[in-house]
């Protein structure tokens, strides 16, 4: 016969396995990515002691600092009601001047490469302007290029920027400068600079989307944070209250990570919503601009050389650490370090979107 | 010379084909491809049909060769090109089996002109193609392995399973035991996406015989099945000969060199003969072999003699395939990576060197001869082992015998709890809604989950909540540990998976590959690189190695009647500590190895016999060793039943005094690194299987041991020592302490 509370026992040896397999596999997605630069994972942090350890300290110092107090008395915010459920929301304000390429230089600058045409290349390119073509416009009634030269057309002229991005992506590299230009058809109130903490890399919870939209010479930064993991649908529905036909999207390594993430998080829950229009990347476009002269292409690194370090943040690899030493202890300190987090993150994506737009 | 080995020949039947006409026409376009082809559908073909249209699921169970692809692609076709969105998902279990569906598949889209645009989704499948896959492919070929990956990408293929109206399983039969188990739960977290996105697929399955095909479609799938069995396809005569090299009691020469001797035999009398070895290694020297004989004699025989296994480029692969379909190679020698429906035709004769370890390949094997109506010869060539040798001395165990039953278990908690787990990340688990899926363990598993924080009960459903991809933390298989390159010149020869780098890659050793030696220069265990060089040797190598269990922990003591059995945690330690040099079959030297032992942790049971039974055992001047050895592979054989696994799940140490326990001791444990509750939950029926397990060797008429009772399949010890009548008294022993009467 079974032993009285024997199946518990066995479940919990399975559970704890499975628990220690996840972690193992989280640890080990976190080593791979040690060479592909884009990210520091815990591990790279675990060598590099003085990082760790400091981080580790400031977590410590946080939950001393709030130790019995709930994230509603340290952080001002409000907490959203939508039908999918509630969720927290941090609003904040930056003075921050963005600068966007004028819309004039933009439109020149997208009809003067004639190499967008498919089959065009320098040669052509030249000949092409020897006899006479300024600009594509020039070759809508051109017997070979004039369909393509016409469809580009339009794009600009309608100013379709998701297209536009698309089409320079597939005859350019995704970093060539010309795909930002499109970004100059957008007043700066369209753009929507996003930018998530998440649990895991992917097909796990997110625990803020942060959001930063510009007005004028403000920045107003929005953060939707998940108190527990079921507050994670109604951020995302938040989220999408902020996307309307003409936002572009802006980001900082968003077309691998950020929107894939988002889309899983939306089919997951069963939220209809298209996260599928005008997205700059600022990744690519940075990369590009300060090629060699920062170690890597994190954007705290990019961030530390383009406008100076900041004062204190953790490490993007410490969050989840961070926010499940908030869910275990409901001491508010860990998540504050995280909203603080992803809102410098946010300020600096705008900085360097604003920067490369200034030339 | 050859004739006096023969133990038995039966001969099976020819038989004539039954056609069976079509009560539904079928689709022109489909009935185009039937015609161009030459096929007139034969009655199973036609079954298969009727049912399929019917709405029903079916597991199609006919012998190789029969023509089951056909059976389900004819009517899979006519739903394609009526339902112009429809989708259909077929799984293989090898991506070399998933590329020669995929060409069947082309043929068929090609001549009938039904636009499937018929697609591999799998590890190979570029980045860049995935998309378009995706999003316009009508039939996906993928494997469980990615299967299990694409599933958390539920929403890129929205339009493909809202229209999914079939899921092709093939080669089922591999889908048993732990893996078996996995595959299916696998399926049920399909099917919930599937009803999601408003499906319900009907299943094919496809396999082997087996002794359980309906209950194993409804374990596997959780659906009805129609079995159709009765194979309507011709049959040539076939001669199913045993051949045992051991026929004198003697044998002057090794059965490697007896198979290598017939398969000669067999090609130099015209015969296009496929040889099945029992390892990479053996295959490799019977083709060597037989090349260097051939050489001295008919020098163009030997250009069209060669070996296949997994290891080589698939490019080699595909020219053997192709070389043994147009009959330019006359005889290939391969491991079980030609047992399973890899198209190459169909051959003169087939040699098995050794038994295959199940009767489900023995049959699978003997079936890729047989050419139409010809006739055709199958041989088992029995080993020195006692399970071969039995075989050889009663015909019937194999002719008569009922195949295996293919065992799935759906509550096993280390299994349920992983793909709950995965099920959550994929879409949020509702109850009781989802128990349709997952009848047994869903609300504790989720519980459980909870409590270690990898899942989350919300307003919106079970939520995941862990940090890492679910899908990596749950294995559906054994883990392959690190591989190893092989490097000649600074040439990448083939890959090896660590323990075959220990025991066929050693310093010393000799690789076959393609039929040429190399020698290993170098073991580089740090950076997993084996350096050979190419040279032309005339003899091999074979390792020597010591297996130890160690206890690194005992988790759980369960008195039983007055019988103790332990769980914990046990280390297995193979140790490659030699190796020998041998020329054919003469030993010519031995050298030892220095190498770190292989560490393989896992979960087991143990039991130490009493004293008594071995008082007895030596009293009746009966081997103790043998007995406690014979009663570990009986108890094994009647694990798979009560445990719900595959003998290959399982494996198992008997000693006569080991140093953990100081005292003998059977342990039996699970194949699976970390365990995976199969001895877990043996320790919990203990007393049911000692019990079944005294009765089965008891009531065994044999002498000293058969398969059904204390021969083993997969005894790394050649099935020695064993003694039938020291196992009875260890088991009746066992058995006496574990019933409830010995209480009092």
């Amino acid at each position: 016969m079974l032993i009285e509370g024997h199946d518990n026992q066995k479940l919990s040896r399975v559970g704890a396995r499975i628990k220690s397999r996840v972690n193992q596999a989280s640890d080990a997605a976190d080593a791979e990515r040690v060479g592909s630069s884009q990210f520091t994972p815990a591990l790279f942090y675990a060598k590099d002691h003085d990082d760790y350890a400091q981080a580790l300290a400031l977590k410590r110092a946080l939950i001393e600092k709030h130790d019995g107090k709930a994230l509603e008395e340290v952080t001002p915010g409000t907490e959203l009601v939508t039908e999918r459920g509630t969720c927290y929301r941090v609003d904040t304000e930056e003075r921050v001047r963005i600068h966007t390429i004028p819309q004039k230089r933009a439109e020149e600058s997208l009809l003067a490469d004639f190499k967008l045409l498919h089959g065009v290349r320098e040669t052509t390119e030249r000949a092409l302007k020897e006899r006479g073509y300024r600009n594509i416009a020039d070759l809508v009634e051109h017997d070979r290029f004039g369909a393509q030269a016409l469809s580009f057309l339009k794009l600009v002229e309608t100013r379709d920027t998701g297209e536009l991005i698309e089409w320079v992506g597939r005859r350019f590299p995704r970093s060539d400068p010309l795909a930002l230009h499109a970004s100059g058809f957008h007043t700066p109130d369209q753009l929507l600079f996003v930018d998530l903490e998440t649990l895991g890399l992917f097909s796990s919870p997110i625990i803020i989307i942060g959001v930063a939209e510009a007005v004028d010479e403000t920045l107003t930064v929005r953060q939707y944070v998940s108190r527990n993991v079921g507050e994670e649908p109604a951020a995302l529905a938040a989220l999408l209250s902020h996307v309307n036909s003409s936002t572009a999207l802006v980001t900082f390594n968003g077309r691998a990570f950020d929107v894939p993430f988002l889309e899983q998080r939306l089919a997951y829950y069963q939220i209809h919503g298209n996260l599928q229009r005008a997205h700059f990347d600022m990744l690519h476009f940075a990369r590009r601009r300060w090629r060699g002269l920062t170690p890597d292409f994190r954007l705290a690194s990019l961030e530390k050389y383009v406008l100076g370090a900041r004062q204190s943040d953790i490490p993007s690899a410490l969050v989840p650490e961070f926010y499940e030493t908030y869910l275990r202890t409901q001491n508010a300190g860990p998540l504050l370090a995280v909203i603080d987090h992803n809102r410098q993150d946010l300020i600096a994506l705008a900085h360097i979107f604003s920067k490369i737009c200034e030339g | 010379m050859f004739s006096r080995k023969v133990a038995h020949t039966e001969v099976l039947s020819a038989r004539e084909p039954i056609f069976a006409e079509t009560a539904e026409e079928i689709a022109p376009n489909v009935q185009a491809y039937l015609r161009k082809k030459g096929i007139r559908l034969y009655r199973h073909q036609i079954e298969a049909r009727v049912a399929l249209r019917e709405g029903k699921d079916v597991v199609i169970a006919t012998p190789t060769a029969s023509g089951k692809t056909l059976a389900f692609n004819v009517p899979i076709f006519e739903e394609l090109d009526r339902e112009h969105n429809a989708t259909a998902l077929y799984i293989y279990p090898t991506k070399a089996l998933s590329n020669d569906q995929l060409k069947v598949l082309q043929e068929l889209e090609l001549i009938s002109a039904v636009r499937v645009n018929p697609s591999i989704y799998d590890g190979d499948t570029p980045s860049h193609k995935r998309p378009k896959i995706r999003t316009s492919a009508r039939i996906v070929i993928s494997n469980p392995y990615e299967l299990h990956h694409v599933l958390p990408w539920h929403y890129k293929w929205q339009r493909f399973l809202a229209n999914l109206k079939f899921i092709v399983i093939d080669e089922a039969h591999v889908y048993r035991g732990v893996f078996g188990s996995n595959v299916a739960l696998l399926i049920r977290r399909l099917q919930r996406l599937c009803s999601y996105y408003g499906s319900e697929p009907q299943f094919v399955i496809s396999t082997a015989t087996l002794a359980n095909p309906i209950e194993f479609g409804e374990k596997l799938t959780g659906r009805t099945f129609t079995l159709i069995s009765e194979d309507g396809s011709p049959r040539g005569r076939k001669y199913f000969v045993l051949y045992n090299p051991y026929a004198d009691g003697i044998g002057k020469r090794s059965a490697h060199q007896e198979a290598k001797d017939l398969f000669l035999l067999f090609i130099r009398n015209q015969l296009q003969t496929l040889c099945f070895a029992p390892s990479r290694k053996m295959a490799e020297l019977i083709a060597l072999w037989a090349k260097n004989e051939a050489k001295e004699s008919t020098p163009l025989l030997a250009d069209r003699i060669a070996a296949y296994r997994a290891g080589y480029l698939p490019s080699t692969r595909r020219r053997i395939e192709e070389d043994l379909r147009s009959g330019r190679l006359a005889g290939v020698t391969s491991t079980n990576a030609l047992e399973l429906g890899i198209d190459i035709g169909s051959l003169d004769a087939v040699i098995m060197a050794g038994y295959p370890g199940t009767i489900i390949s023995t049959w699978q094997q003997a079936g890729r001869a047989g050419r139409g109506q010809g006739e055709s010869l199958a041989t088992l060539v029995g080993f020195h082992d006692p399970l071969d040798q039995y075989f050889m001395k009663h015909p019937s165990a194999l002719f008569g015998g009922s195949h295996e039953h293919a065992i799935i278990d759906l509550s096993n908690e280390y299994i349920a709890l992983g793909h709950v787990m995965c099920a959550a990340a994929e879409l949020p688990l509702r109850l009781p809604r989802d128990a349709a899926y997952f009848p047994v363990l869903l609300a504790e598993s989720l519980e459980e989950l909870q409590r270690q924080g990898l899942a989350k009960d919300t307003p919106n459903g079970w939520v995941y909540s862990g940090r890492g991809r679910a899908t990596e933390a749950v294995p559906l298989n054994a883990l392959s540990p690190q591989t190893f390159k092989v490097l000649c010149e600074g040439r990448l020869l083939e890959t090896l998976d660590k323990t075959r780098a220990y025991r066929e890659a050693h310093a010393g050793a000799v690789l076959l590959h393609e039929g040429e030696t190399y020698v290993v220069e170098q073991l580089d265990l740090t950076n997993r690189i084996i350096s050979v060089s190419k040279k032309n040797v005339d003899y091999h190598t074979v390792p020597m190695r010591t297996v130890d269990l160690r206890i690194v922990k005992e988790l759980e003591k369960k008195p039983e009647g007055a019988l103790v059995v332990s769980f914990g945690i046990v280390e297995v330690v193979e140790q490659y500590v030699g190796y020998k040099t041998l020329r054919y079959d003469q030993i010519v030297g031995i050298e030892s190895l220095d190498l770190p032992p292989l560490r393989f942790t896992t979960t087991a049971l143990w039991f130490s016999v009493p004293d008594e039974a071995v008082t007895q055992v030596e009293n009746k001047g009966l081997d103790i060793g043998g007995g406690l050895h014979g009663a570990e592979h009986a108890l094994i054989a009647m694990m798979p039943l009560h445990v719900m696994c595959d003998r290959w799940d399982i494996g198992g140490v008997s000693t006569t005094c080991h140093p953990d326990t100081a005292a003998p001791t059977i342990f039996i444990y699970d194949g699976f690194e970390g365990g995976i509750g199969l001895a877990e939950k043996a320790v919990e029926l203990i007393a049911e299987i000692i019990t079944v397990t005294r009765e089965l060797v008891t009531g065994c008429s044999c002498d000293v041991g058969c398969p059904a009772c204390i021969y083993s399949p997969k005894c790394g010890n050649d099935n020695k020592p064993l003694d039938k009548q020291a196992a009875i008294v260890v088991l009746e022993q066992l058995a006496k302490m574990v019933s409830p009467i010995s209480n009092r």
